[in-house]
């Protein structure tokens, strides 16, 4: 302790003496505290062993799991119906031209709708009944 | 290498740090194997020690208790980064705990208190030991607490670590991470001043 290093002062020593006796008597936990205050340890060895045997399987999950997503991105293109982009352009070009041709088709429907439309009735100007009272009386 | 002072003399040259001994690093392998006993044998040869440091750094039953559960369950869950080849088990722990010491003093200086007390200006003394908690002292004892309070927190960490602990100055410096020598002359500060707060005890004697 102080052994090693000891100061030649005497009040040296003697304070040592005091400041621990001192703090040993001060600091004096309650019984059983000390115990009630220790925090729960730490499971170092199952979290090597967790680290020891997860490894492999960690790159052999890894792989497992791009295996079977590229396998089922695969699979599910294929379940499309077989259409692949280039298939989906072709069959954009090909209805393209038959569309062109429908124009008229189109065109006639709408005179059709036309002529389908009734003419609106005349306006029944006749039906109305002229007072020849008040018509008389607007004359000088 | 030794160092010449006036009043005091020759100052022996710091010794080695005493490293971990045979025994302790057993201990402390069985700790890293997730051996629960070897942890509760650990904090019972150490908690004592960590909570008087604690309390005399602090003066603060409350505090010390906080400073000692935080400074273990840390060092429980450090165990794997410490180098037995770098500094004692004792020196490392210690170091931990300073180092939460330091952190709840700071915290303690900026006070908090209720807006009741805003009119009056009262506000609390963080630094003032509750009176109970060194009632059971003696005459002589309270003395010498009073003085180590009276001492700031520098010298105070440098005195308690030199007289309770029993560390040498390279074993201070590795604690408080200052030089041996910033140890030394803190030390010879704190001697000086201890010696004169308590000079009426020393001379009773």
């Amino acid at each position: 302790m102080l052994g090693t290093n000891n100061l030649p002062d005497k009040t040296d020593d003697e304070l040592a003496r005091l400041v621990r006796q001192t703090i040993q008597a001060a600091g004096q936990p309650e019984y059983g505290r000390l115990r009630q205050l220790m925090p729960p340890p730490p499971n170092h060895s199952r979290a090597r062993r967790m680290m020891q045997w997860q490894r492999p399987l960690t790159a052999v999950a890894l792989a497992a799991f791009l295996l079977l997503s590229s396998v089922g991105l695969y699979r599910s293109s294929h379940q499309w119906g077989g259409y692949t982009p280039t298939l989906i352009a072709a069959t954009a070009t090909q209805t393209t031209a038959p569309t062109k041709t429908a124009l008229p088709t189109s065109t006639a429907v709408v005179q059709q709708t036309a002529v389908a439309t009734p003419a609106p009735l005349p306006t029944p100007i006749a039906a109305v009944q002229i007072r020849p009272s008040a018509t008389h009386s607007n004359m000088p | 290498m030794s160092l010449s002072d006036p009043i005091l003399g020759d100052w022996t040259t710091p010794t080695a740090p005493a490293y971990t001994d045979d025994a302790q690093l057993v201990l402390l392998q069985r700790c890293l194997a997730g051996e629960e006993l070897a942890y509760v044998s650990l904090y019972n040869q150490y908690s004592g020690m960590v909570y008087r440091l604690a309390f005399s750094l602090l003066q603060n039953k409350e505090d010390a208790e906080e400073v000692l559960q935080d400074s273990f369950d840390y060092a429980f869950r450090s165990l794997g980064q410490y180098d037995a080849q770098k500094s004692a088990f004792k020196t490392w722990l210690y170091r931990i705990t300073v180092s939460r010491c330091r952190n709840k003093r700071r915290r303690k200086w900026l006070p908090t208190f209720s807006l009741h007390q805003l009119p009056s200006w009262q506000l609390p003394d963080a630094e003032a030991p509750h009176p109970d908690e060194v009632a059971h002292l003696n005459e002589q004892q309270r003395q010498v607490w009073q003085a180590l309070q009276t001492l700031s927190p520098k010298l105070r960490e440098t005195a308690v670590l030199r007289y309770y602990a029993g560390f040498s100055f390279a074993e201070i410096g590795q604690v408080l991470g200052i030089p041996a020598k910033t140890a030394e002359s803190r030390m010879r500060l704190a001697h000086t001043a201890l010696r004169e707060l308590l000079e009426s005890v020393i001379g009773d004697r």
